[in-house]
């Protein structure tokens, strides 16, 4: 009964994952962290702290961008996005009060002021190749030649933004709603057929579609080139905290490890996030985040020294049940 | 035994700068100017310096006189400023203003940003 069930649950699961690579799922990304942003510094003042160029964003353009420290690791991604009076900032799930505090910390003469809304409102993404369909039939919004970060206001539920991220490197649109609005906005996906996908669909497509996540990658013990971010790093803007290590490591090509995606037969053992992993018996570098099976494969992510990060090539893993042999596929930021 | 008393921390300004602040003022034609000195964050390692030919303080600003040039320091960098001696280095091989800063702990490579 108990492997029934559980089969059940893996093949609906296999299901939802399969509606947001084909077709559009809708996940609650509730969980991502939303800072309102106000003043007239606040875009240099950011500007200052991470590493994208924000001089670039206009009223309707905004961007991704990285915060770092002084030794050039990652504090958060975010995307920063133009509202009326305001910038949105998204942070990794619970990172708010940390980029708030961060904000605040660098924060002497200038007007900036940092309003966390997380709980006041609530965020749902649309997934997959036919998202924007979706949103079109949905809410009636053409959003065929929507740029990224660029938002655009939805008056039929109150001015709610939605704006495309494409955050699971797939096309993803982020509709943010009033959290009384929320079961309203998941209504008018569900009439049209774009289901719910479960938490656990979600995290095993980013897994799948080589996002890092604030969970195992995007931590002070990485740098942006480490994690794939490139597309979120201006190499000839003004200087930002961090930059002087990031810029070297370009510059000289001292990336030592890059984050990889992984895959392993589901026949082997499960290994775990954290575990070490050896090529020829030398430590090569670590997991970081392991998905659920899905089709006979099993999908991870992992930091792995630059020597050994080509696709094809096999890596070992340690696990409680034994060695699981997994595959280097590809890098994290490329696709 | 001698015993020495602590000497409480403030900024101070040697007389080189404070004779090169009231040349550059009359030059920018603002002379009588005080300075605003300040921390913003920035840079590579966190934290810049910052220096304005300034008239009047902010309500909050600290006030600091010497050599016959106010200082006008906000509340906040002077947490990370206490103890600064500003110094000006001219000639060929100047450096112009410098923050001798007894906290910063780090600089960057080109000397103009600073961590605590």
């Amino acid at each position: 009964m108990a492997l029934a069930e559980s089969k059940n649950s893996r093949l609906i699961q296999i299901s939802e994952l399969e509606s947001a690579t084909l077709h559009a799922a809708l996940i609650d990304r509730s969980d991502v962290g939303r800072l309102r942003v106000s003043g007239d510094d606040a875009a240099d003042l950011l500007n200052r702290l991470s590493t994208n160029n924000l001089e670039h964003l206009t009223p309707t353009q905004g961007m991704g961008t990285v915060l770092t420290n002084n030794k050039g690791r990652i504090i958060d991604l975010l995307s920063v996005i133009p509202l009326a009076n305001s910038l949105l900032i998204l942070t990794s799930p619970g990172r708010q009060q940390q980029v708030a505090d961060w904000i605040e910390f660098y924060t002497f003469v200038e007007d900036v002021t940092s309003n966390d809304i997380t709980d006041d409102t609530a965020m749902i993404a649309i997934v997959g190749p036919k998202s924007a369909e979706a949103v079109q039939k949905a809410l009636g919004i053409d959003v065929d030649d929507l740029e990224l970060y660029a938002p655009i206001m939805v008056d039929s539920f109150d001015g709610a933004s939605l704006v495309r991220t494409d955050h699971f490197n797939l096309p993803t649109f982020e509709f943010i709603v009033s959290t009384e609005k929320k079961d309203k906005a998941i209504s008018a996906f569900d009439q049209h057929n774009v289901a719910q996908a479960s938490s656990s669909t979600a995290e095993n497509l980013r897994i799948s579609m080589a996002v890092p996540s604030a969970t195992g990658e995007l931590t002070e013990d990485f740098n942006p080139l480490e994690a794939g971010l490139r597309p979120h790093i201006s190499f000839n803007k003004i200087c930002y905290i961090g930059q002087e290590v990031v810029s070297r490591l370009n510059a000289y090509e001292k990336v030592q490890k890059h984050l990889v995606k992984l895959e392993w037969k589901t026949e082997d053992a499960v290994p775990a996030p954290g575990t070490p992993l050896t090529v020829d018996g030398k430590n090569v570098g670590q997991l970081t985040s392991v998905g659920d099976a899905d089709n006979g494969l099993g999908y991870a992510l992992g930091y792995v020294r630059k020597a050994n990060v080509e696709t094809g090539t096999s890596i070992l893993a340690q696990s409680e049940d034994g060695e699981v042999a997994l595959t280097v596929t590809g890098l994290s930021g490329q696709g | 035994m001698n015993k020495t008393m602590p000497q409480p921390l403030t900024i101070t300004i040697t007389e080189d700068a404070a004779d090169y602040i009231k040349v550059f003022s009359e030059q920018a034609g603002k002379p009588g100017s005080n300075l605003r000195v300040g921390v913003k964050g920035g840079g590579c390692s966190g934290m810049t310096y910052t220096l304005d030919l300034v008239e009047e303080p902010f309500d909050d600003d600290k006030v600091i006189e010497e050599h016959g040039i106010e200082l006008y320091v906000d509340r906040k960098s002077y947490i990370f400023l206490a103890g600064t001696s500003l110094e000006y280095s001219g000639g060929l091989n100047g450096k112009g203003f410098v923050f001798n800063n007894p906290n910063a702990k780090t600089t960057c490579g080109c000397g103009t940003s600073f961590s605590v």
